[in-house]
């Protein structure tokens, strides 16, 4: 039996409760919501939920009820393949693995129904941000379901016209919506959800920060699950108490030095969205003493800020700024400038030089010793400037490995030639595979 | 010489006439990585804009630079062409933030080519957004302060209605020539409408017209053929593959228009003038028939189609779509759907560099075996 260098601990029982609860909860909303007459919408519908909360509690079976546990049962013909070939079948090609899983079920009519035999249908496909695939995938949606299609676009360059061209469009959702679906906003109601999910958005940033401690204090892994309420419920009083609760237990884990994984010989990042069905992978590095530690999709959910240096940094709440939201104008401006801060004018979030200079930070922040890139067959968004920017990290002296797959099409994943990809990239990081261990931590990811 | 031999070698030597430009006029050349942009004003800058293309040969020279899974053969093809050094003559390039695919070449040439201007506007993807038109605008305005410094010169109010001008009548005269194709016995063939259109991409503009003007002429005394065979529609990804077109004629198909953004939809909708002469660019750019990534919320495109089935009698179409395009494979299930309700059968055809023609003959001939026992 090997002796792990560092003690793990499992999460407390009132992190994942709280977790699964929000999970829980945020399911059965989306059908309660609609038999008591609420809104409902699909898309992929991630950013600017406030605004929809401000309508009161909406359904939101983006994309597809059941998507995660389609994705975990995705590795047979009975599950994610399915749904993929049925999209491909009606001509959808070529198609990212995600969204062709997410238009599979819709096509299928299972996207709104989920395991539970309920049923609903959305009153629209609400598409905010996202990349060209999600925009043109939530049409396809609408087209499929004869739904009309609210867009909020948000354009990468963080200038006043940005600002001014997200503000208008938010606030003309709230008539849009008004008008369509004859529900009445709530200025309170979206106030509240704002201000929650900025309180979530800005506490999970600090999480994040807290990974940079030796060891790390949860495993890349874990985050991946515990993140899961930012998604689409970032916005309730329930998730942003969580987070503190989160935040809390992961300051007390780095006081006592309590680890996410048993080891850290070396501390690696994940970039790219990992493939979906294929979770286990997360942790793969664990057989070999190793452990990931960060990634941009840890991150993604987060409310960060940066440094002219490239150092990323948590954002602040409204009441730490100072900041009393009244009426529906500074909540809406509070949205506008939580994409678009302030001390970043003139920044261009899709910079190359930008993402490669907020790469090399992390890696130097997070005290990370080498990195593995998924390369996402027919993911544009994902492999944009993909080999520049490992040329550019591997120059700055990072180890930096790839495997091929998709994030959500089970026919790109060949477990073998991973592994292979794997361990060679563990081995020219001269570790070897490590014998059993004491092991405390027992896996309750959720 | 023909004019049409003209326009032939333009589009055959693509490079030659850009090089000839820089060399007698000292001028800056802008490569161009996407039609949505306001051409209008890099024009009125005295620069020469000239759309960047591949040359349909295989390649694999960009294996270093793109993820080849996730990105288009025509980004890549582009690509291969610029590190080849076929494009050492392009003083800048600039991109209409849409596509990834093009976004792919634009970042990957700025980073490994050396150019000395670089430039990228956002182009709202919703632009049936009543606000998009003022946020368009002012994208091109910075374009213009980034352009007036790059070049050392105000671009003026008038330069811009010179231009505007040009422009206008360049769509004018294509359109004169594509309304041609209307008739039952066209006097010009596909392939000749597609080379024109494309060598408009490659020359000054103003050249072009008198081009065109000469075109026009020399068609007036052709003697009218009847030709056989079903008539065509070719769509899909940008192809300047105009040997396809060819190809597609002699297999006996009939294409009579297309809706290629380095075709047929380049050239449609004037700028209609405005006080604010930039508004009425966006204006333009906004009205066109879009490409699949700014057809949202509505499916305006649809509409285009049924024109373009209505107006040039439309019997087959042809969906050519580069590999790994997944902006025309996201809107093809709409399209196809749209074009079978029409009565309008399609063939799809995926371009990788080169057209497979032993494939593409077996498959075409059946097609229009199909079309002709309809």
């Amino acid at each position: 039996m090997i002796k792990p260098d560092f003690e793990t601990k499992p999460f407390s029982d009132e992190v994942w409760t709280r977790m699964k609860g929000l999970r829980r909860e945020r399911y059965k909303l989306s059908f309660e919501a609609q038999n008591k007459g609420g809104l409902c919408v699909t898309g992929f519908a991630w950013g600017y939920l406030p605004l929809l909360a401000g309508f009161g509690n909406f359904g939101n079976p983006s994309p597809g009820t059941d998507f995660t546990r389609i994705a975990r049962e995705g590795a047979g013909s009975e599950g994610l393949v399915k749904f993929v070939n049925l999209a491909e079948g009606r001509g959808l090609s070529p198609v990212c693995g995600a969204i062709a899983a997410h238009l599979g079920q819709v096509y299928a009519g299972t996207s709104f129904g989920g395991s539970s035999g309920n049923k609903m249908m959305p009153d629209f496909v609400f598409q905010p941000q996202g990349c060209h695939a999600q925009y043109k995938g939530g049409q396809i949606c609408a087209d499929v379901l004869g739904l009309p299609m609210l867009i909020i676009e948000s354009p990468p360059k963080n200038t006043t016209g940005s600002r001014k061209y997200l503000l208008s469009q938010l606030a003309e959702a709230i008539e849009w919506i008004e008008k369509r679906t004859k529900h009445r906003f709530d200025d309170e109601r979206f106030i509240e959800a704002t201000r929650f999910d900025i309180h979530s958005r800005v506490m999970w940033a600090r999480v994040c920060e807290l990974m940079k401690a030796i060891p790390a204090p949860m495993s890349y892994r874990q985050a991946m699950s515990l993140r899961l309420p930012l998604v689409t419920y970032a916005y309730s009083r329930g998730t942003a108490e969580y987070m503190d609760i989160l935040y809390y237990e992961m300051q007390e884990r780095v006081k006592d030095k309590i680890s996410g994984a048993p080891f850290e010989k070396k501390r690696l990042a994940h970039e790219g969205l990992h493939p979906l069905y294929q979770p286990d992978l997360l942790r793969w590095p664990e057989e070999y003493g190793a452990a990931f530690n960060q990634g941009e999709f840890m991150m993604a959910f987060g409310s960060f800020r940066h440094t002219d240096e490239g150092h990323r940094i948590p954002g602040q709440t409204l009441e730490e700024r100072g900041i009393e939201l009244k009426t529906r104008d500074d909540a809406l401006w509070a949205l506008v400038e939580q994409r678009y801060p302030l001390e970043e004018e003139g920044v261009n979030f899709d910079s190359e030089e930008r993402r490669l200079l907020h790469f090399l930070r992390m890696v130097e922040d997070w005290h990370i010793d080498a990195v593995m890139v998924h390369l996402a067959r027919r993911c544009a968004a994902l492999c944009l400037g993909i080999y520049t920017r490992i040329q550019d990290v591997r120059k700055a002296g990072i180890p930096v490995a790839t495997y091929e797959a998709s994030e959500g099409d089970p026919k790109e994943w060949n477990e073998a030639r991973v592994r292979e990809d794997f361990t060679r990239f563990f081995e020219s990081l001269g570790l070897t595979k490590i014998g059993t261990f004491d092991e405390k931590d027992e896996d309750k990811d959720g | 010489m023909s004019v049409f031999d003209k326009f032939h070698a333009i589009v055959t030597n693509p490079h030659q006439y850009p090089q000839e430009w820089k060399s007698n006029t000292s001028g800056k050349v802008l490569g161009l990585l996407c039609s949505n942009l306001p051409e209008e004003l890099f024009y009125a800058a005295g620069i020469l804009p000239i759309r960047l293309l591949g040359a349909n040969e295989p390649e694999n020279i960009t294996r270093t630079y793109i993820f080849q899974p996730a990105f288009c053969s025509f980004a890549r093809d582009c690509f291969a062409q610029a590190l080849h050094g076929r494009y050492s003559y392009v003083n800048g390039i600039i991109f209409s933030q849409c596509c990834p695919h093009a976004r792919e070449v634009f970042h990957d040439w700025r980073r490994h080519i050396p150019v000395d201007y670089n430039y990228e506007i956002y182009s709202p993807m919703c632009l049936q957004n009543p606000n998009a038109k003022e946020y368009l605008v002012h994208e091109m305005e910075e374009c213009q302060k980034s352009l007036e410094k790059w070049t050392g010169k105000t671009i003026s109010a008038e330069a811009i209605d010179k231009a505007i001008v040009i422009y206008n009548e360049n769509r004018r005269l294509m359109a004169k020539i594509t309304e041609m194709m209307k008739a039952d016995a066209p006097l010009l063939i596909e392939a000749e409408v597609a080379e024109m259109a494309l060598a408009g991409m490659l020359i000054d503009r103003d050249e072009h017209n008198l081009l065109l003007v000469e075109a026009l002429k020399e068609v007036s005394k052709r003697t009218s053929v009847v030709r056989q065979g079903p008539r065509l529609i070719l769509l899909g990804s940008v192809n300047n593959n105009i040997e396809l077109i060819r190809f597609i004629d002699s297999l006996g198909g009939r294409v009579v228009i297309d809706d290629y953004c380095t075709g047929n939809r380049y050239y449609q909708t004037e700028v209609i003038p405005e006080n604010n002469r930039l508004a009425a660019i966006a204006s333009r750019l906004i009205a066109k028939p879009p490409c699949p990534l700014h057809d949202l919320p509505e499916r305006r495109r649809i509409t285009h189609y049924a024109k373009l089935i209505d107006d040039y009698k439309v019997a087959g179409a042809i969906y050519t779509m580069q590999r790994q395009c997944d902006a025309h494979g996201l809107d093809y299930p709409a399209i196809e759907t749209f074009f079978k309700e029409k009565g309008v059968p399609m063939l799809k055809l995926e371009l990788d560099y080169t057209a497979p023609v032993g494939q593409f003959r077996t498959r075409i001939e059946a097609f229009l075996e199909m079309l002709t026992a309809i």
